[in-house]
């Protein structure tokens, strides 16, 4: 979290700050942008968080990044997706294929706290990028028009500027489209119209619309990169916000905790204090301790951007798999702790319902859960055969959460893996430090037992189960994959950080059930360390993250 | 080495007929690999094994660029007679 920034925003619990939850509430009630937060945010300059340093900006380490928007999304996920996260998607196509004149115009334009849409939804072709039919092709003076609809596009009218993924060619294939980066006022406004916005379940203030172009023409240089690169370079450049996205709404959770933890601290039920129900206290230990295991494998899947780029396609889509069932199940958990107050919209509560339904979008936007699946298991046999089991360690920095990092070479982040990932091997025993405490390393043993069986079922899948047939299982491999992707991001923080080891021995409890090894549910010891833990950090005011920084309050 | 073009070609339809379970002799050698249904992330798969057969490192897109067969064996058989 970025102290300047709390600070700022304050104390979201304080019935004096106009920050505070009942105004995020009330906006969603009133299904508008909170407008208080986009001032505050305006003034911050939030949207320099996402331009490199080099163009003026503050992006130096995606990790940092995260931390940063975790302040905002723990606020009001309509912030986070309205405010930040629709800029940073279209950021990030501009960064890695724009050539010196875009990348400065789409810094210029985020500098001076502008909304750039990134433009890619097409309602009938979901994630299946190839098949996009959304056209920009040469009219008769030989300038791209483009034709067809984009639908449930975040703040595509209020934005000034577009990041539109277009068919650039009629042909089948990889090679067909193109990201084309479009400023509003370049366009005759009679060629385009705008479809009513789309109302939805969550993030009800956030402007989610549709357009359809008809011979729109578009100026010359609008291609970001070279044409018909289009669905490389989103297989690139995605590997940062599909790595950071979810990694920063465990600031929902945040909240989503902070709040159970008040109610079941303030309520009297049965004669007793709801925190001391010992079925309620190991639910919210386990919520906790999924937090940490979603900060440990998101923070090491944000720091092999820049350390491991050539790795990151198969971190970044597996983060997204991960994080999101995490986080939504520790929601779902969480409610029924609150039970009737998770579903009434107002009061001290109100907030939980809100941030429950906002955080549903993390299991499908921006590409479903199921498709990050999907695209990393046509890596998964060479992956297996040249990675899994014998591969290097990974460096060090890695694993030191907060040391520095180099800057983001784009260049460097490739649309495969090419079967090379040191983050998996990293659970061997070997690469343990001796004199590990029994649990931890008990639990290691699991995860590298499950590598071993990955490695003997990856050399089993048969090649049609690597495609859009796959069979159930086949996805199963790449999912039980990301869990030991996880499992060895918590134990090599812990290696490198040292510590109790009670947060890693929960962590990779939690993650050994997700694998059937297990139930998932916590030693009563352990629990008891983990919710004791959870209380200091909530007395004092402190983060549930692995940094644990302070709050303002 | 002595994959020529054909070899090539012959070696890849029989690895395309092993990704669709299909007869060898049902693969063209002139149409895009995309129409038999092997999409954007299945190249990648291709193109490990093309990597392990001729134990040369490609880019992960090569099949992107070189839709067919056809196309795919005439550019391994360069890269290959270098």
């Amino acid at each position: 979290m970025s102290e300047t920034l709390e600070k700022l925003l304050g104390d979201p619990w304080d019935p004096a700050n106009p920050m505070n939850h009942a105004a995020v509430v009330a906006a969603d009630e009133r299904q508008e942008m909170f407008a208080e937060g986009e001032r505050l945010l305006d003034e911050y300059g939030l949207n320099a968080e996402f331009v490199p340093a080099g163009l003026g900006g503050r992006l130096t380490g995606v990790d940092r990044l995260v931390r940063v928007m975790r302040s905002v999304w723990r606020r009001d996920p309509a912030l986070g997706l309205g405010y930040g996260a629709s800029s940073f998607i279209a950021s990030v196509n501009v960064w890695a294929a724009g050539d010196d004149g875009q990348r400065r115009a789409f810094a210029d334009l985020m500098l001076a706290n502008r909304k750039i849409a990134s433009v890619y939804h097409e309602l009938a072709h979901g994630n299946d990028f190839a098949r996009a039919e959304f056209a920009a092709t040469p009219g008769p003076g030989g300038r791209l028009l483009l034709n067809g609809r984009k639908e449930v596009v975040t703040n595509l009218r209020r934005a000034d500027s577009l990041v539109v993924f277009a068919r650039t060619s009629a042909e089948e294939g990889s090679r067909s489209h193109s990201q084309l980066f479009v400023h509003k006022a370049d366009l005759p406004p009679d060629r385009m119209t705008y479809l009513p916005r789309f109302p939805s379940a969550g993030m009800r203030g956030v402007q989610l619309g549709g357009v359809v172009f008809d011979d729109c023409p578009i100026p010359d240089g609008s291609v970001l990169g070279t044409p018909g690169r289009g669905i490389e370079t989103a297989l690139r450049s995605f590997q940062l916000t599909r790595t950071a996205l979810p990694s920063m709404m465990a600031g929902v959770v945040d909240t989503g905790l902070r709040a159970t933890l008040r109610f079941a601290t303030a309520r009297t039920l049965y004669g007793r204090n709801v925190a001391a129900i010992p079925q309620v206290r190991s639910t919210l230990a386990e919520v906790y301790a999924d937090l940490l295991a979603c900060d440990a494998f998101g923070t090491v899947a944000a720091r092999a951007l820049h350390l491991l780029p050539g790795e990151a396609s198969v971190y970044a889509s597996l983060v997204k798999y991960t994080v999101s069932k995490q986080l939504i199940d520790a929601m779902d958990r969480l409610s029924l702790v609150l039970g009737a107050h998770f579903y009434i919209r107002q009061g001290t509560y109100a907030v939980f319902q809100k941030l429950l339904r906002d955080l549903g979008v993390i299991g499908f936007g921006h590409a479903a859960r199921v498709a990050c699946l999907a695209t990393v298991l046509p890596q998964i046999p060479q992956l297996a055969r040249r990675s899994w089991l014998i591969a290097g360690d990974p460096p060090a920095d890695l694993f030191r959460i907060g040391a520095d990092l180099p800057p983001l070479d784009f260049a460097a982040l490739r649309p495969s893996a090419a079967g090379h990932e040191s983050l998996s091997s990293a659970v061997l025993a070997d690469a343990a430090s001796p004199g590990e405490p029994g649990e931890v390393a008990a639990l290691a043993g699991l995860f590298a037992d499950e590598l071993v069986l990955l490695k003997r079922d990856a050399a089993a899948l048969r090649p049609r189960d690597l495609g859009v047939d796959a069979r159930p299982e086949a996805l199963g491999v790449a999912a039980r994959y990301a869990a030991v992707l996880a499992a060895s991001s918590c134990l090599n923080v812990w290696r490198a950080g040292g510590g109790d080891p009670g947060w890693v021995v929960a962590a990779l409890t939690r993650l050994a059930g997700r694998l059937g090894r297990g139930s998932g549910r916590l030693p009563e010891a352990v629990a008891r360390r983990l919710f004791d833990e959870l209380l200091d950090r909530h007395g004092e005011n402190r983060g549930f993250d692995l940094a644990g920084l302070p709050l303002p309050g | 080495m002595s994959d020529s073009a054909d070899d090539l070609r012959g070696w890849l339809v029989q690895r395309v007929a092993s990704y669709l379970e299909r007869d060898p002799a049902e693969i063209s050698t002139s149409v895009s690999l995309t129409q038999y249904g092997l999409d954007s992330v299945y190249a990648f798969v291709m193109c490990g094994d093309i990597e392990d057969h001729l134990n040369l490192t490609l880019e992960p897109t090569v099949a992107w660029d070189y839709r067919t067969i056809d196309a795919l064996a005439d550019h391994l058989s360069t890269l290959v007679g270098r």
